[in-house]
């Protein structure tokens, strides 16, 4: 009797031990997220950066670069830019001067990627190498007659046309779209705000949409007001696409479709109600991770809102080569991007 | 052998306690006119999410599994009605409960003079507290008025002389947007002939614990030995300083506020 015991309680330890020892590898998530053909597993245990050695803050955006290598844009001074590779595995880090690192986009200049950062603590869009050497640095655009100091220029996006001209989204500023030609010289601005249907509100984000290859225009993310409008290249409006609900962070093309981290529910404001959308060439929602089925009544999108907690304040999906996202989080207690693999 | 045999059934037995645990659903969304009425109140509930039931009670009970699954909107008439919803989900773990009050319009308020909002936070203008529209836990909606004074003051009107048992004041509390409970609620009727403020009733807010969600609370005063009266002062007091360890610690907290009932 007593041995018996003994033996239980030997086996419960080893059980416990057990748990702790099965690799991640092997855990794998049960839950899957989406809609439609847009159906993923969620993996919360992607990144296997040692916390300690590489402590990420708000995790804001990543990219995919032509190694196949994911880059992490986080503002923690310590290493703004992680870089791993696509089974989680750190592999790199740099950038110490980017305090208020928000926005990261890549660009295939001739065959080599650079990045464009968004610093919103330093009013400033810096052009660098793949391994952080700066090529270029725009100032706060006084060209524009618009800003009378840099602290009124807070950029958070850019994106760069196929000719090299970058567009920059001044989201949490005055949300001009300011348009520089590949030598940072300004071209023109437009967008703003007001109560025109050219105006933005909360211009977070910005993208070229080149799946059209007669007309390639412009996604720019008025976030506050839950919709992606669209300019041609010289910043002619060309239409609104309302997202009741979804307070729509960067849009990002890949392949057919469109991507977009949604930050929160605008029924559920503060309080965490974030997930990730996915719209189809015709700029219809196909699938919500971790929020409502998208559904179109004849009066249009219903308000879409998050039903999944898994997770807080999404601010960026990357779609790497094989149609993996990872998605990035703002104010999420320092988590690390998360990887959702497609599910068939 | 065996004993390694036994290690590794152990190890795999160790598995889904490693698994990455089961995620939340989010809590059912209430949809409805306004949280006051006059003769009665409808509420929608929306969840759309495959395999998901809404359940919900009117009683005040936590909803199980065992409440009723929402199917179609739910038809209010009582003085005061609360509604608390929460999803259950295969899969998933069952979602926090979400919470809503209505409540039937009191005794006619003729007019309204109050401390003036901050200019960010206006409201819809001045009958903002009596237009019988609110009862949302998003403080930009246009039905809150908010305040960031070291007092307010309501000053009411009734339509004729007439006894006031009740008063309930309809507050927001949304501690990240350092929106907090008062502290302090004092309530005046005038006397009749000297038109002399006398004090009717008091009520003292207990500190606020650490909360995480946006929720709308009703303070309520009751008053003792009625007279009849047909002026009423409110003057309520807000946090001055938000405690530590809470959002906006040692900052002055904002009162914001969208109703107020009289009974």
């Amino acid at each position: 009797m007593n041995m018996q015991r003994r033996d239980f309680l030997l086996n419960a330890s080893l059980g416990l031990a057990g748990a702790l020892l099965v690799p991640d590898i092997l855990s794998k998530s049960e839950t899957i997220l989406g809609h439609n053909n847009k159906r993923y597993r969620i993996n919360t245990r992607w990144s296997q950066a040692d916390v300690s050695r590489y402590p990420v803050n708000d995790c804001h955006e990543m990219v995919q670069d032509q190694k196949g290598r994911i880059l992490l844009l986080t503002n923690e001074t310590k290493n703004n830019v992680l870089i791993y590779d696509k089974n989680g595995k750190f592999l790199d880090a740099w950038g110490t001067e980017y305090p208020g690192a928000h926005g990261l986009t890549l660009f295939n200049e001739n065959g080599t990627d650079v990045l464009f950062i968004c610093d919103n603590n330093r009013h400033q869009v810096i052009k660098t190498t793949i391994d952080g050497r700066v090529l270029m640095t725009l100032d706060y655009p006084k060209e524009t007659g618009l800003y009378a100091k840099p602290e009124e220029y807070i950029p958070t996006e850019t994106a760069v046309a196929p000719n090299g001209d970058v567009y920059v989204t001044d989201g949490y500023g005055k949300d001009f779209v300011i348009q520089y030609d590949a030598q940072g010289r300004y071209v023109r601005h437009f967008g703003g705000r007001g109560n025109g249907a050219e105006h933005l509100l909360n211009a977070h984000g910005i993208c070229l949409d080149l799946r059209d290859k007669t007309k390639p225009s412009l996604v720019v993310s008025s976030r506050q007001q839950n919709a992606f409008k669209r300019y041609d290249l010289e910043g002619n409006h060309l239409g609104t696409l309302a997202l009741p609900g979804a307070w729509v962070c960067r849009p990002v093309i890949k392949g057919d479709y469109l991507y977009a981290a949604v930050l929160q529910s605008e029924s559920r404001q503060g309080q965490q109600s974030g997930f990730v959308t996915v719209l189809d060439k015709q700029n219809k929602v196909v699938s919500n991770l971790a929020g409502s089925v998208p559904t179109y009544l004849e009066t249009g999108l219903r308000e879409m809102y998050q039903t999944v907690k898994a997770f807080q304040y999404p601010h960026d999906v990357c779609v790497d080569d094989e149609g993996n996202l990872y998605v990035a989080q703002w104010n999420s207690g320092k988590t690390y991007p998360y990887k959702l693999e497609p599910v068939p | 052998m065996i004993k390694l045999f036994q290690v590794l059934v152990i190890l795999l037995a160790g598995l889904p306690a490693m698994s990455q645990g089961t995620f939340q659903l989010a809590p059912p969304y209430l949809q409805f006119e306004s949280a006051y009425f006059t003769k009665e109140c409808r509420i929608s509930m929306a969840f759309d999410h495959p395999n998901t039931q809404i359940r919900y009670t009117t009683n005040g009970q936590i909803p199980t599994e065992k409440d009723p699954v929402y199917t179609r909107p739910v038809l209010l008439k009582k003085r005061e009605n609360i509604v608390k919803a929460r999803v259950f989900g295969e899969g998933f773990a069952p979602s926090e409960v979400v919470e809503a009050s209505f409540f039937k319009a009191g005794l006619p308020i003729e007019t309204i003079v109050t401390t003036t909002p901050h200019k960010a936070y206006s409201g819809s203008g001045p009958k903002t507290l009596i237009d019988g529209l609110g009862g949302w836990d998003v403080f930009n909606r246009k039905t809150w008025a908010g305040f960031q004074t070291d007092t307010v003051i309501l000053e009411l009107s009734l339509a004729k002389r007439q006894k006031v048992k009740q008063v309930l004041l309809h507050v927001l509390e949304n501690q990240s947007a350092w929106i907090y409970l008062p502290q302090k609620v004092e309530l005046f009727t005038a006397t009749k002939g000297t038109g002399q403020w006398e004090m009717v009733g008091q009520k003292i807010v207990t500190p606020s614990e650490k909360k995480d969600q946006s929720r709308c609370h009703a303070l309520s005063l009751k008053i003792k030995n009625p007279r009849k009266t047909d002026r009423m002062l409110v003057k309520i007091y807000p946090l001055v300083r938000i405690p530590d360890g809470l959002s906006g610690a040692g900052d002055r907290a904002w009162l914001f506020m969208d109703e107020v009932n009289l009974y």
